[in-house]
C-alpha cells in the first residue's frame, strides 16, 4: 500500500517526459534535425560569392536551408535528378530532347527552386539565381559535365 | 504516523498536479508534427504535378511517412525512402509517380497538360509541370496548363483551362514574380 503513490508518481513523471520528448521533436527542423542555422537575412546577393557557387556548394546550401521542408527539399532533387538524367542522356547521343529544350526545362527548374526559398531565405535565392548562367555552362558542355 | 499522512499528502498532490500537467499536453498535441509539415507535403506533392490544394486528412505512418488525401481527389503516401529519394505512392489509383529516375517520363498524371499536343508531350509536359507547380505554389489559379509563351529564358506565360493567365518571371532582384495577367472565362 505504502509503494502506491511511489508507483503512481513514477508513472505520472513518465507519461509527462513522453509528453515533454514529443515537444522537443516537434521542436526540431522540417527534416527532423535540431535546428543550427538561422534563415539568412534579407539583403542583395554578394556577387563574388554568387558567381563562385558550383553544384557542391548549391547542394549544401540548399540542404542547410530551413526555407523548406524535408518533402520540398527531396521533390526539389527529384526534378533536379530527372533533368539530369537527360542531359546525361542529352551528352550521350541518346534521348530526344535538344539543348534548346533542355536549357528552357532547366530554367523553369532553377525558377521552381528560387521561388520555394525566396521568402524565408531571399540571400539563397538571389545567389541562385545569380549563378543560374554559369551552372548552365557547365551543364551544356559535355567536358565540364562530364567531370561534375 | 502524522508525518506519514503529510508524506502521502504531499505525493498525492505531486501526483495529482502531473497527472493534470500530463492530460492538458495529451490533449493540447497528441501527435506532434513538425512546423509546416501540410505546407511541406503539398508543395512536394505540388513540384511533382500533383494537383493538391488543400489536404483534408494526414496521417503519419512512420519516421518520414505520411499518408496525405487531397481535397482535389487522391490519398498519397509521401515518404523518403531508403535511398533518400522521394516516394509518392497513389494509394487509390496505384503508383503515380515513385522516386526512380525515369518513371516520371512514362507515367503522367491527367489531366493537367492537356492540349499540348502528342508530338511534343515530353518536353513540354516537364516545361507545363514545372510552370505548374511555381503557378501554384505561388497562390495562383490554374487547374490546368493547356499553352507555355517564352518571351525569354525566364519568362513565360501560361494559360490555364480555367482561363486564368499567369506570366511568370525573375525580376532584376533575381527574384521570381508570377503575375496573374488576364481572366475570363473561356
Amino acid at each position: 500500500m505504502g509503494m502506491m503513490p511511489i508507483l503512481f508518481v513514477f508513472l505520472c513523471a513518465f507519461f509527462l517526459n513522453t509528453g515533454t520528448s514529443g515537444l522537443a521533436r516537434a521542436a526540431k527542423g522540417p527534416a527532423g534535425s535540431l535546428v543550427v542555422a538561422q534563415a539568412s537575412p534579407p539583403g542583395r546577393a554578394v556577387s563574388g560569392e554568387a558567381s563562385s557557387m558550383d553544384f557542391d556548394e548549391l547542394g549544401r546550401r540548399l540542404a542547410d536551408t530551413n526555407a523548406v521542408g524535408i518533402f520540398t527539399k527531396l521533390s526539389l532533387k527529384r526534378n533536379v535528378d530527372r533533368l539530369e538524367a537527360d542531359l546525361r542522356a542529352y551528352h550521350g547521343g541518346e534521348g530526344s530532347a535538344d539543348l534548346k529544350r533542355l536549357r528552357q526545362r532547366y530554367n523553369i527548374m532553377v525558377q521552381e527552386i528560387v521561388l520555394m526559398v525566396q521568402r524565408k531565405d531571399p540571400t539563397l535565392a538571389r545567389d541562385v539565381s545569380a549563378a543560374r548562367g554559369p551552372l548552365w555552362g557547365q551543364l551544356s558542355d559535355k567536358q565540364k559535365f562530364a567531370n561534375l | 504516523m502524522k508525518k506519514s499522512r503529510m508524506r502521502r499528502a504531499v505525493l498525492a498532490s505531486v501526483c495529482t498536479l502531473l497527472v493534470l500537467l500530463s492530460s492538458m499536453n495529451a490533449a493540447g498535441d497528441p501527435e506532434p508534427r513538425p512546423p509546416g509539415l501540410v505546407n511541406d507535403l503539398v508543395a512536394a506533392l505540388t513540384l511533382q504535378g500533383i494537383r493538391c490544394d488543400e489536404v483534408t486528412d494526414l496521417e503519419r505512418k512512420g519516421e518520414k511517412n505520411y499518408e496525405v488525401e487531397c481535397q482535389e481527389g487522391g490519398r498519397f503516401q509521401v515518404s523518403e525512402k531508403s535511398d533518400g529519394g522521394l516516394g509518392i505512392f497513389n494509394l487509390i489509383g496505384g503508383v503515380a509517380r515513385l522516386g526512380v529516375a525515369g518513371l516520371g517520363h512514362v507515367l503522367r498524371l491527367p489531366g493537367q497538360i492537356l492540349g499540348l499536343g502528342r508530338d511534343t508531350v515530353e518536353h513540354s509536359a516537364e516545361v507545363a509541370l514545372g510552370l505548374f507547380a511555381i503557378v501554384k505554389l505561388s497562390g495562383g489559379n490554374c487547374d490546368e496548363v493547356i499553352d507555355v509563351r517564352q518571351q525569354s529564358d525566364t519568362d513565360h506565360t501560361v494559360a490555364c483551362r480555367n482561363g486564368q493567365t499567369h506570366r511568370v518571371f525573375t525580376d532584376d532582384d533575381g527574384l521570381v514574380v508570377v503575375e496573374q495577367s488576364r481572366s475570363g472565362a473561356r
